[in-house]
């Protein structure tokens, strides 16, 4: 029975997306992947103003057997840096989506929600305790590294000049681009100290 | 005849050296009254619970017009504070939208379930009288047996968007359609209303389920009469005076830390740091809330989340040192935690090792007497098969058994205690009691292992000592206020 509730409820959710996505700007589309409705992917806007405007976010949705009973599983899967989500594995903290999720909850509110969050970050409710720490103490550099990523990961159209020098810098030192652009968000743009964990000793 | 016995006694000075032979029912009394570790609280039958839990969700239910089963959890929600509840509780009129959702007038209309997203005809749809949110019978049936299924009780929200509302006993158990979960729900509504009502405590044993009432709550003794475990009135855990609650759980993680942090800290249940339920860990969010009292708290190093939101560094760090595998984000770019100076450590660490020691010292011997205590009760049947006198003559022995397991029970926590104690005059004093205690046990012991070579009058006095030296080191610690354990 359940199983049959989640498929009819998806369908229908999918549909209502579909059907609102021209008015509901930020949110892209939704949709089943290979054809199956238990595995979705979400599409959303960075909300206007914030770091994340101009970038594409995408959203790696599982539904559990239990839904609408159980809340979806959803991480970003598309890298961002933001206080609420891991930099690392994409993961978000948010009430809904644990203790707080309502049966009636749609997709298509959560996503609105997920969207909300990139624009108002919480953070006295860090998911990512490096990304929430600067997010409270160095808050320029913070949007800067936001907007890096934003850039870089999600399509958004302007770049942070001096962190691209500062990659190209170490990448011509022969390291990986990705794993530059990781160690030096997580070090403050600080190149030695980015170096120190790329190449310890 | 008696009187000049006693005088005779008397006259001996030691209050200590009084034999508690003579006049038992004023000695039973007064020494209730002096001794710290004295505590009263009776069992209680499950209708005995609803007589003292029915009478509060009356009384609140007529003060305030919510309906029995809103009042009742209400009243759980708020640790059974009647006065709390109706001091603050405003009467609100109702919504005018909300009785207009709900009204007759629409009472036929077919709608649409928010949770399936099918329409049915009205009689199919069930509302919460709380809140006015309707959904279809197949739906709440289902998301209440899941939520009954996970352990809820009390504490099932309504399934609407938003939507603050409990909903009350009576309305999930005619909603679940599964006989055996109404039972499971039943059990566990029970257990919610005695977990959050102070004066009862459950008995610590699984599956036992005896409950205990008290008319002054503490955190002391309670002797399970159906399965015969000890345990604290006011946590559940193994009774731990003279330590207070938040001491002794301080000190069991310090031990089992010490012992294998990884292990301990993989463990999937932990205690709620405030009101000390034991609560499970389900998601992967560190963020905890306890299901009783709400307190919010950090899952790896068990601090008040609200201050976490200021100092969230911590955590991290920790899991970083301790995991190695943590987050990749997690540990890098910052300094490590400043580290006591090398000395300063060692100080600590022997501090700890010295008081450790004695404890696990004193737990063992409360082991090996708990097999002498079984002894002692086979030797003494042996010897009354045989005719060599009656289970009343060798009473005396049982008791020096059962007194030598107290008082050695309570020397093992003295140490932890100690632990605590800030140094001066005040903890001087306190060890010299605690010696004291720890000789005498020590004597008692030797003497019960070879209690038949032993005179009577001897161990009688022994066993005085005993407990006149417990009750004098029970009483100092009382007057010790511990720091909080940081
Ligand atoms: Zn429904
Ligand atoms: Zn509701
Ligand atoms: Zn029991
Ligand atoms: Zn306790």
């Amino acid at each position: 029975m359940a199983t049959n509730m989640a498929n009819t409820r998806i369908q229908r959710e999918l549909a209502e997306v579909a059907r609102a996505s021209d008015s509901e700007k930020g949110i892209v589309s939704l949709e089943a992947l290979d054809g199956r409705l238990d595995h979705l992917l979400g599409v959303i806007m960075g909300p206007p103003g914030s770091p994340y405007d101009g970038g594409t976010f995408k959203l790696d949705i599982h539904i559990p057997v239990e839904y609408p009973f159980k809340p979806p599983i959803i991480k970003f899967a598309t890298k961002v840096w933001h206080p609420n989500v891991s930099s690392a594995s994409g993961a978000i903290c948010l009430d809904i989506l644990k203790t707080n999720w309502a049966a009636a909850m749609t997709l298509r509110t959560v996503m609105i929600s997920i969207q909300a969050l990139l624009g108002s970050p919480v953070a006295d409710d860090p998911q990512d305790a490096i990304v929430a720490g600067q997010f409270k103490s160095q808050r320029s550099l913070f949007d800067q590294t936001a907007r890096y990523w934003a850039h870089i990961h999600a399509g958004a159209p302007t770049s942070v000049a001096v962190m691209d020098q500062k990659v190209a810098q170490m990448v011509q030192m022969g390291f990986r681009e990705s794993d530059v652009q990781d160690n030096l968000s997580w070090n403050g743009w600080d190149v030695e100290k980015a170096l120190e964990k790329l190449a310890p000793g | 005849m008696d009187d000049d016995y006693y005088d005779f006694y008397d006259d001996d000075g030691d209050e200590e050296n009084l034999p508690d032979m003579f006049d038992h029912k004023r000695d039973a009394e007064s020494s209730a009254e002096e001794d710290p570790e004295h505590f009263h609280c009776v069992a209680v039958s499950e209708e005995e619970v609803f007589q003292i839990t029915n009478a509060a969700v009356a009384n609140v239910s007529q003060h305030t017009g919510l309906s029995l089963d809103d009042a009742k959890s209400l009243l759980i929600c708020n640790k059974w504070d009647s006065d709390g509840i109706l001091k603050i509780f405003i009467p609100t009129s109702p919504d005018p939208d909300e009785t207009h959702f709900t009204s007759s007038g629409e009472a036929n209309f077919p709608r649409e379930c928010a949770v399936c997203l099918e329409t049915f005809p009205s009689a199919l749809m069930v509302a919460n009288a709380q809140c006015g949110h309707e959904f279809c019978r197949d739906c709440w049936n289902y998301y209440l047996g899941a939520q009954v299924e996970e352990g809820k009780g009390y504490d099932i929200q309504c399934m609407e968007t938003k939507c603050a509302a409990i909903l009350g006993e009576e309305f999930v158990i005619g909603l679940l359609s599964n006989s055996a979960m109404k039972e499971k729900f039943r059990l566990r509504f029970f257990r919610d209303c005695i977990e959050s009502h102070m004066n009862f405590a459950l008995c610590a044993t699984h599956g036992c389920g005896r409950v205990f009432f008290a008319e002054h709550p503490d955190n002391k003794r309670v002797s399970c009469d159906k399965c015969k475990a000890e345990f604290c009135f006011a946590c559940g855990s193994d009774y731990h005076l003279p330590c207070d609650c938040r001491t002794i759980r301080h000190w069991w993680r310090k031990i089992a830390e010490d012992a294998n942090t990884a292990s301990y800290m993989a463990a999937h249940t932990k205690d709620c740091p405030s009101c000390e339920r034991s609560i499970e860990k389900n998601g992967g969010c560190n963020h905890m809330v306890c299901r009783i009292c709400k307190h919010e708290f950090c899952w790896i190093c068990m601090g008040d989340w609200k201050q976490h939101g200021k100092s969230y560094y911590e955590c991290n760090r920790y899991k970083a040192a301790k995991e190695g595998t943590a987050d990749p984000a997690a540990g890098s770019g910052e300094p490590p935690l400043p580290v006591p100076k090398e000395s300063e450590a060692r100080i600590a660490l022997n501090k700890y090792l010295f008081y450790f020691t004695r404890w696990k010292g004193h737990e063992e011997s409360l082991a090996l007497e708990q097999k002498l205590f079984t002894q002692i009760q086979e030797r003494v049947q042996t010897k009354i098969q045989h005719q060599q006198g009656t289970l009343i003559d060798w009473q005396y022995l049982t008791d020096a058994g059962k007194l030598l397991l107290k008082c050695r029970h309570a020397l093992q926590y003295t140490y932890a205690f100690a632990y605590y104690v800030e140094d001066g005059p005040k903890r001087m004093l306190f060890e010299h009691l605690q010696a004291d205690l720890e000789s005498t046990i020590e004597n008692l012991s030797f003497s019960i292992e070879r209690a038949e070579t032993v005179d009577v009058a001897g161990l009688q006095a022994q066993m005085r000592s005993a407990e006149f030296r417990r009750k004098a080191l029970f009483k100092d610690a009382k007057m010790l206020a511990l720091p909080a354990p940081s």
